[in-house]
């Protein structure tokens, strides 16, 4: 029995294989991991510096017949990876553009559907980099400009208005294809019992959420930015009010 | 394309494992933009193909407008900090990731690159919705309010206003109306409405007229005030069709006045470039519920320009039209009032609004006019612009001094137009080579009433010795209507008697001094006064024949005696005694009726029914120089006469004698009155000789011989053009006898 110190991008799924295990429940299962089990309610979402007990293995045997033939059947845990890409505009849908995880994985759909799903099966779960790109389409064409205006003689009282006297610069912004690279940073999600991994649930949901293990101003500005989205008339920015919420916006689409 | 590059945090998924992980692209976006209040409301704009899952409200209109700053109220003209017209930002922001860095709300005026005012959101101003932005606002007490209200001040967030060349108060103004109010972000995402922006005007609802107060003249001669004083006295509106009567009780203080240029001179000494009228207008800014108030903070610099029209039209009188069809159609503004070659304000550079310095508010003085004005220079160089006060006692309000010139028939109409709207060439755009009336919507401009000038001369007195059928003094007025002259009758149909004690008093002594052969037509029992209206009571010849031969027996011891006896002395009948009385009888009535000179300026008429009963032909009345007018204290040279009068010596029946189908006692009248405001005889009067000779007659229309200043009786005169325009205070000596040489068009 071994002690294992999680690092960041660790899993139960990455620990148990790179131990040699096919099922990460013989080790989050364990009852030497009943302790980390119960804080880390997610195998699959540890904290650096959590302990993981690895199980010494244990040899099985197995009656066999010389010249005969035994099926022997190896159990193996797969691990996955389910992403949704969520755009604002539910009209728009994303033309993917390449997909690359470390250790493959077989697609279950095309990417991404209608609702922006990614999801692949039987990732190696050793692997912990990836990318996603996608296309935003542009914008449709703009209509034809209004036509001139004609101002009665004498003008109006008000006048009309005249667009073309505002000389004003319009800035530019985003028509045309815009196109969204994510690198993926696998396993480094922390549960939403941490204040990080409530920190990371914003940055995946857009949020230009700085990562850290204690609250800003920063954090706590931009928490009331969604909280204030929410309808909430009187946003408090603290983490431990959103915990729960941001978890099931981000972790249950 | 742009790019956008995220390293996210995903968790892997064991088996019988559902979590996921949401990746979303961080979007954000200006969702609208509105100035409202209450349910009135600007429109949203935002630039082709922006989107945000958020729609702006699809209602308002581009015709918003409030009315900024403090109001003051309309009935004491006084800030009242209860009266606001304050207004709502509203804007929505599609910002739920926060991604928006920087917002700023910016106001543009047009054809202008750069925001004329900026203001940054911040925090909580940026949150994910619709917000109503927090201003600083005036209640009247300090410090500033902040709510969600929005009074039109260009204030930073701190509630510091931020006061301009452009925007002296700090306010936006009707000077750069229309405004464009825009809200643009810049974030990191993806931007698909990076501004909504919004149009909304600040406009003047309306422009009242009225006269300002006598102390805004800036002169403290009397006569000037007291001719404006008296204007108000009446009580007509400035938006009112109005005769402005320039006072002009100036006579003849010599005969040779009447040949000479003297009736210009005095009258240009006396009223110089015209009477002075303070115009003044109210400035009424639009509120959003569509009511014009006082908001003088709204006002900033804006211009109002004063233009002018002549209105005179062509009469009836030939020589006068074309005296006034003088470069009718050159000079502008075009018109037949009197040009300035003659004496009047037609023609370029008249100044009739003349510049002002103004002087700064709060308070009135006395003897300054408030406002500045400012010739509007080329191509309307005769029309002026000119600024109202901002606060103080004038809030709200502009002005000018409207000087017509002095010339009575010239008839004006002052408008003033709002002028702040400019053309593309940033130009203001009333400012063309063109007459008004200028093309404007009625409500930016006001029209005064047509000022029509007269001259007015008083009738301050009409005595009678004692009663008989005298004078219609509205008959004697219409002889120089023509000429715009009003006979303004002060007695109000009062006919003083002269007192019947002071008379025989009086005339007692002029009677002792007559010689003795003269006395023999004066019964000394006779009371003077009491035995009739004629001015001396003298015997018949026959009573003189009685009262020799009764008087001197010895003389004339038979009766029948005297009368060949005054035959020879030249009284062979009435007639001759007519001739004898005539100047003694005159001077009598000359030296009594002076004592009854009324002080007030103006003509006396003095009428007798006859100068005795012989005057059954002969002198009808006389234009004396009465010592006490002509010696008034108050005469002014260079002014000429303030007071005269003459002397009316014939009654009724002298006329009904002679059957003439035109002469009539007011036309008699009306004669004598012409001479006292130096109106001389035409040539053929048979009076150019002797020492007349040289005299310069070149003073009448030479086409035409029945001026009401000639002798004919045969018709009913009237003033010939010539006399119609010396009347109406035209330059004499640029005026040619035959009137086809006055016009040149």
């Amino acid at each position: 029995m071994a002690n294992y110190t999680v690092k960041a991008g660790d899993c139960f799924s990455s620990i148990a294989k790179a131990n040699g295990y096919y099922k990460y429940s013989t080790l989050y299962q364990h009852a030497d991991n009943t302790a980390t089990r119960l804080l880390r309610p997610n195998p699959n979402m540890l904290v650096p510096g959590d302990i993981v007990s690895v199980p010494d293995k244990r040899q099985k045997k197995v009656a066999a017949v010389l010249d005969g033939t035994r099926n022997l059947v190896l159990k193996r845990q797969l691990t996955n990876l389910r992403i949704y890409i969520s755009l604002i505009d539910k009209a728009v849908r994303p033309a993917p553009t390449s997909l690359q995880f470390e250790g493959g994985g077989k697609n279950s759909a095309a990417l991404p559907d209608g609702g922006g799903k990614i999801e692949l099966l039987d990732i190696n779960p050793a692997g912990t980099a990836g990318k996603v790109e996608i296309q935003i389409p542009a914008l449709p064409a703009a209509p034809p400009p209004d036509p001139a205006v004609v101002q009665a003689t004498p003008p109006n009282n008000p006048p009309l208005i005249d667009p073309t006297h505002f000389t004003d610069k319009a800035p530019e912004f985003d028509v045309d294809i815009v196109r969204v690279r994510w690198t993926l940073k696998l396993g480094h999600l922390e549960p939403h019992s941490t204040i990080k991994g409530v920190l990371q649930r914003f940055y995946n949901l857009g949020y230009d959420m700085p990562i850290g293990e204690a609250e800003t101003d920063k954090t706590q500005l931009l928490i009331k930015y969604w909280q204030a989205s929410t309808g909430n008339a009187a946003p408090s920015g603290a983490v431990t009010d959103v915990r729960a919420a941001i978890e099931t916006l981000h972790d249950h689409p | 394309m742009k790019s956008i590059d995220r390293t996210v945090f995903i968790p892997r998924s064991a088996d019988g494992r559902d979590h996921n992980s949401r990746l979303v692209v961080p979007e954000y976006g200006v969702v609208e933009l509105r100035v409202l209040q209450g349910a009135t409301t600007s429109k949203s704009h935002r630039l082709p193909r922006s989107v945000t899952p958020r729609v702006p409200a699809v209602l308002g209109d581009d015709a918003f407008h409030f009315a900024p700053g403090p109001q003051l109220d309309p009935g004491p003209w006084t800030l009242d900090a209860a009266r606001h017209d304050r207004v709502v930002i509203l804007y929505n922001l599609y910002n739920p990731f926060g991604a928006i860095k920087k917002a700023k709300l910016e106001l543009y005026v047009r054809r202008e690159k750069s925001p004329v005012w900026t203001r940054e959101l911040k925090e909580k101003e940026l949150y994910d919705g619709e917000h109503r932005l927090e201003c600083h606002y005036d209640t009247g007490v300090l410090p500033l309010t902040r709510g969600e209200e929005w009074d039109g001040a260009l204030r930073d967030d701190e509630g510091e206003v931020k006061k301009s060349k452009r925007f002296p108060d700090g306010f936006v103004t009707t000077e750069h109306s229309p405004y464009k109010l825009r809200l643009v972000v810049e974030g990191e995402g993806m931007c698909r409405s990076p501004l909504a922006f919004t149009y909304f005007h600040v406009l003047i609802d309306k422009l009242e007229l009225e006269y300002g107060t006598t102390e805004m003249i800036p002169t403290k001669k009397d006569h000037r005030r007291k001719f404006f004083t008296d204007l108000l006295a009446e009580g007509t509106a400035a938006t009112a069709d109005t005769k402005l009567y320039i006072p002009s009780n100036q006579f003849k203080s010599n005969t040779d006045q009447m040949f000479n240029n003297h009736l210009y001179d005095v009258y240009a000494h006396k009223w110089g470039r015209g009477p002075k009228l303070p115009l003044v207008v109210k400035v009424f800014v639009r509120t959003c519920g569509n009511a014009g108030v006082p908001a003088p903070k709204a006002l900033g610099h804006t211009k109002f320009m004063w233009d002018w029209e002549s209105k005179s039209v062509t009469g009836t009188n030939a020589f006068v039209n074309q005296a006034t069809n003088y470069k009718v159609n050159k000079d502008r503004p075009k018109g037949r009032n009197c040009h300035k070659d003659r004496g009047g304000k037609r023609g370029s550079n008249s100044h009739v609004f003349k510049t002002q310095d103004g002087y700064d508010p709060p308070n009135a003085q006395d003897g300054k006019f408030p406002f500045k004005v400012v010739n509007c220079g080329k191509p309307r160089d005769w029309a002026a612009y000119s600024e109202a006060w901002r606060e103080g006692v004038f809030a709200s309000k502009t002005g000018v001094i409207f000087q017509p010139a002095r010339m009575a028939g010239d008839k004006y109409k002052a408008t003033c137009y709002a002028a702040h709207e400019l053309n593309d060439e940033k130009k203001i755009r009333l400012h063309v080579d063109t007459d008004a009336p200028l093309p404007i919507v009625p409500a930016l401009k006001v029209d005064s009433g047509e000022f029509e000038i007269w001259r007015r001369i008083d009738i301050v007195r009409y005595m009678q010795k004692s009663a008989f059928g005298g004078l219609n003094l509205a008959t004697l007025k219409t002889y120089y209507d023509p000429a715009f002259v009003d006979l303004n009758d002060k007695t109000n149909g009062n006919v003083e008697y002269f007192p019947a004690g002071e008379w025989n008093g009086s005339i007692g002594g002029e009677l002792a001094g007559w010689s003795n052969f003269d006395k023999y037509f004066v019964d000394s029992a006779v009371n003077q006064h009491g035995g009739g209206s004629q001015a001396v009571i003298l015997r018949t010849r026959a009573q003189v024949c009685t009262y020799l031969e009764a008087t001197f027996p010895v003389d004339f011891p038979n009766p029948g005696d005297a009368d060949p006896w005054l035959t020879a002395q030249g009284l062979a009948d009435d007639n001759a005694c007519n001739d004898r009385f005539q100047d003694p009888s005159i001077n009598i009535v000359k030296k009594l009726f002076n004592a009854k000179v009324h002080d007030d300026d103006g003509i006396n008429i003095f009428h007798v029914s006859r100068l005795n009963h012989f005057a059954t032909y002969g002198l009808m009345g006389e234009a004396y120089d009465f010592p006490n007018a002509t010696g008034h204290s108050g005469n002014d040279a260079k002014s000429g006469n303030r007071r005269c009068g003459f002397i009316q010596v014939v009654d009724a029946a002298f006329y009904a004698n002679y059957g003439w189908a035109g002469e009539t006692p007011e036309q008699t009248a009306a004669h004598e009155c012409g001479h006292h405001m130096m109106l001389p005889h035409p040539r053929d009067t048979a009076e150019n000789k002797g020492k007349h000779v040289n005299r310069d007659y070149k003073a009448h229309d030479q086409g035409v011989t029945d001026c009401l200043m000639s002798y004919r009786r045969d018709v009913t005169t009237k003033l010939c053009g010539f006399c119609q325009l010396r009347m109406r205070g035209w330059n004499k000596d640029e005026l040619k006898t035959d009137g086809a040489k006055n016009e040149k068009t």
